[in-house]
């Protein structure tokens, strides 16, 4: 019979000090009830039975820090994710964005790219691709690596292309990339907007001037606390009126800061600098 | 003025929770269940089925019709309190925080399924213990059987709808496989009053 295991909030507490001493990794603005779910994950995956096996097997560091990083944090993305959002911003957002001579927008923990390539797609049929700038960011530089390829799963095509049109798409999504054998690779015009960097979101300096923000299921891996402090960092990184979006099932209002945001679509969880 | 101790005090005090879990063939059995709720509803209840994504909203409409109680659809961070429903949404799994705060979690599919009853299970039962009252019908995969285990070990109480009775039987016997000793089996008409004995 399958062993069932368990840790304990104390273990849990040991983890993080141990990922933060010897990885450099620092869990402790992390949610703890996945994050507790993801130590299990690995322990089991690392065929530890307790958690004295595993706090031995990190100690003699047979992780490198990525691979820690990869295993804890969940990368989960999609294109066009949450249609209604997408074409909310094609429809209300983009007109007011028509009237920068630049745009900025920062997509805080893209993963593998999906996001600001479903973003990019639609500037692009607006006329706004040529100057716009999409910072991508994300604390796990492979995610990042992997955005950069443009390289997806065929099969994974089907359900985003019925979501671009539902977001008010204008052609079809295969005009935007070529599929080899089981992979599309994204056309490279789309990637022409957007800059890489590995940035974390919790001890990571703020950004300048951005127009929009888009931070999308981050939050549901932090504490409450931890979110209050990325919210001041998105704030401090929003140009005035500049648009923050977060996932559709995280709220800001919960928060310290709610009082300098405007709401534009509440059920859209999509948010507005006041000035 | 809100008074802050109150509010701490009011999250404090222990409720029972009831997770309902099921996937098809689960609707009938979820609003025969939910209809004899009356005013007053002293537990919080928390469903979990097996949807396609983009079907949260119809379900929360729909049940706000029927059911003289507030269902609300469970967002990120929030606390749950007796009296109301909430409908986990499709494509998230939903564990509990400590305080009953409800998160959500995309990692990877469990047995094939996001939201997974098998990690629900185990993670209301880490933190309500014997104050977690888990109920199991209609499904055809096994989803639930391992988070079974947990909630047994753990003291929480296991309703399980009688297989013969259920659309798909897969899901309730896998429980009954699964764990030793449930503590009902009892078929789609009785499950209300048999969960309402620990309310
Ligand atoms: C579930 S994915 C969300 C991807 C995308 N925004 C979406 O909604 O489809 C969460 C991402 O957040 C990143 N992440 C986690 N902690 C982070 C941190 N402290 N700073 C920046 N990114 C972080 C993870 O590496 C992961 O790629």
């Amino acid at each position: 019979m399958e062993v069932l295991l368990e840790i304990t909030q104390a273990e849990l507490a040991d983890f993080i000090e141990i990922s933060n001493n010897l990885y450099g990794v620092d869990f402790s603005g992390y949610a703890q009830e996945s994050l507790r779910r993801r130590v299990l994950r690995l322990m089991k995956l690392k065929e530890c039975d307790t958690f004295a096996a595993f706090k031995y097997f990190l100690a003699n560091q047979k992780l490198t820090d990525n691979e820690l990083l990869n295993e804890i944090t969940v990368n989960t993305t999609e294109m066009f994710r949450d249609p209604e959002v997408f074409k909310f911003l094609k429809e209300e957002v983009f007109d007011i964005m028509e009237t920068y001579p630049r745009i900025n927008i920062w997509h805080a923990g893209c993963s593998t790219g999906e996001e600001p390539l479903s973003l990019a797609i639609l500037l692009k049929e607006h006329g706004l691709l040529k100057r716009s700038v999409q910072y991508c960011t994300d604390i796990n530089s492979e995610v990042l690596a992997q955005a950069k390829k443009g390289i997806y799963e065929l099969r994974e095509m089907k359900e985003y292309s019925t979501n671009y049109i539902r977001s008010g798409g204008e052609q079809s999504l295969s005009d935007y990339y070529v599929a080899n054998y089981g992979n599309v690779k994204m056309n490279k015009g789309l990637g022409k907007s957007m800059v890489y960097t590995k940035h974390s979101l919790v001890n990571g300096s703020s950004f300048n001037q951005m127009h929009m923000i888009m931070c999308r299921n981050v939050f549901i891996y932090l504490t409450t606390e931890q979110q209050n402090k990325v919210l001041r960092l998105f704030l401090d990184s929003l140009s005035p009126r500049g648009y923050l979006i977060l996932g559709a099932k995280e709220s800001a209002v919960f928060s310290t800061v709610f009082n300098e945001l405007e709401t534009v679509n509440g059920r859209l969880k999509i948010y507005r600098k006041k000035k | 003025m809100v008074d802050l101790k109150y509010i701490e005090r009011k999250n404090r005090e222990p409720i029972k929770v009831v997770l309902f879990c099921g996937s098809s063939g689960a609707i009938n059995v979820l609003e025969n269940f939910l209809l004899n709720i009356e005013q007053g509803l002293k537990v919080a209840i928390v469903v979990l089925l097996h949807r396609k994504k983009g079907t949260q909203d119809y379900l929360v409409k729909y049940l706000n019709q029927k059911i003289c109680v507030k269902v609300l659809p469970v967002e990120h961070g929030i606390q749950i309190e007796k009296g109301i429903i909430y409908i986990i949404p499709a494509g998230y799994h939903c564990i509990m925080e400590k305080n009953r705060t409800l998160s959500l979690d995309l990692s990877e599919k469990v047995m094939f399924s996001r939201p997974s009853a098998d990690v629900s299970l185990e993670s209301f039962s880490f933190n309500l213990k014997e104050q977690l009252i888990a109920i199991i019908v209609s499904g055809a995969n096994a989803d639930g059987a391992n988070g079974a285990k947990w909630v047994a070990k753990r003291n929480g109480k296991l309703i399980v709808q009688t297989p013969k009775e259920a659309f798909a039987k897969t899901m309730p016997s896998s429980v009954l496989e699964a764990v030793d000793r449930v503590d009902h089996i009892v078929p789609t008409n009785e499950l209300y009053n048999t969960a309402a004995k620990y309310f």
